[in-house]
């Protein structure tokens, strides 16, 4: 006898050209080696005939945890699309290992 | 070095800070002589120039502004910073001519463009890669010991804020002091 079911869903990649670009932004992220911190800026998206051509900065947290800054970047810059908050925790922890090995961070895509 | 020196952080690497000579390195694997006061990266033709046009204006004494290596595909960004260069923004912030996909500026103004136009001299190595032939450009820049531009231009100030979080429990209850039947002594400072 089974009481309950649940589903098992298993985990699929959206393609890069499927990603819907979050309206409230993007991030730049750099490892600054000579400070031994992460850096992340929060830029507003520009848009020119509908179309995101750059951004206005409007916030840079930085810090040397991965966690720390995805708790940062919750509490300062709210209301993002969920898995731009996922993508975030991901290159931020890519970042922190970078920093931790002394190795080149290149920020990849969504 | 003056803490207002380059208030923009990136991906460069900072020297002479008395140094007249900026390199921007496209896609190359090259590596300034310490001699110069700041090198690094140039990516997208947009927020990287700014921050290029932000950090050199910051540091008066650099005189020089030199682009080298192949330009980055599809971005031109190292085009389009010579073109920002001669030719400016239009009223959309477009960079006038810029042969890159967005090359638009939107965190300087125009004045911080005008300065960048008069302090710098652009010396244009878009496709030159071989290490002593960029070497000789900037000891020859060097060579001529341009007087400094004056006073820095901050176009953009980063500014600490205060990093306790008032809301954050742990912390307060860190500096809470309990008596032996339980109850408060002393609260947090």
């Amino acid at each position: 006898m089974v009481d309950k079911e649940v589903p098992l869903i298993k985990a699929k990649k959206i393609p890069q050209k499927d990603v819907i670009l979050d309206p409230k932004g993007f991030f730049v992220i750099e490892v600054d080696k000579k400070q031994s911190e992460i850096r992340v800026e929060y830029y507003s998206n520009v848009y020119k005939n509908k179309r995101i051509v750059s951004g206005i900065l409007e916030k840079v947290l930085s810090g040397s945890k991965a966690d720390a800054l995805c708790d940062t970047i919750v509490k300062h810059v709210p209301d993002l699309l969920p898995a731009h908050y996922m993508y975030l925790g991901r290159e931020l922890q890519n970042a922190q290992c970078a920093l931790e090995k002394n190795t080149k961070y290149v920020q990849g895509g969504c | 070095m003056k803490d207002e020196y380059y208030p923009w952080g990136g991906e460069f690497t900072t020297c002479s800070a008395k140094g007249c000579v900026a390199v921007v390195i496209l896609n190359v694997d090259y590596t300034p002589p310490d001699k110069v006061a700041i090198y690094g990266p140039l990516k997208t033709e947009n927020i990287g120039i700014e921050k290029i046009v932000a950090n050199v204006i910051s540091n008066p004494n650099i005189r020089y502004l030199i682009v080298c290596g192949d330009d980055i595909r599809g971005h031109r960004s190292g085009s389009s910073l010579v073109a920002l260069h001669k030719n400016g923004i239009d009223e959309q912030h477009r960079i006038i001519d810029a042969p890159g996909a967005i090359p638009f500026i939107e965190n300087l103004n125009n004045e911080a463009i005008d300065r960048f136009q008069k302090q710098i001299e652009i010396a244009n190595l878009i496709d030159v890669k071989k290490r002593e032939d960029i070497d000789k450009i900037i000891d020859d820049c060097n060579a001529k010991s341009p007087p400094s531009f004056g006073e820095p231009y901050i176009a953009i100030r980063i500014t600490p804020t205060a990093t306790t979080l008032l809301d954050d429990k742990r912390a307060l209850h860190s500096k809470i002091v309990m008596n032996y039947m339980g109850k408060i002594k002393k609260r947090g400072e």
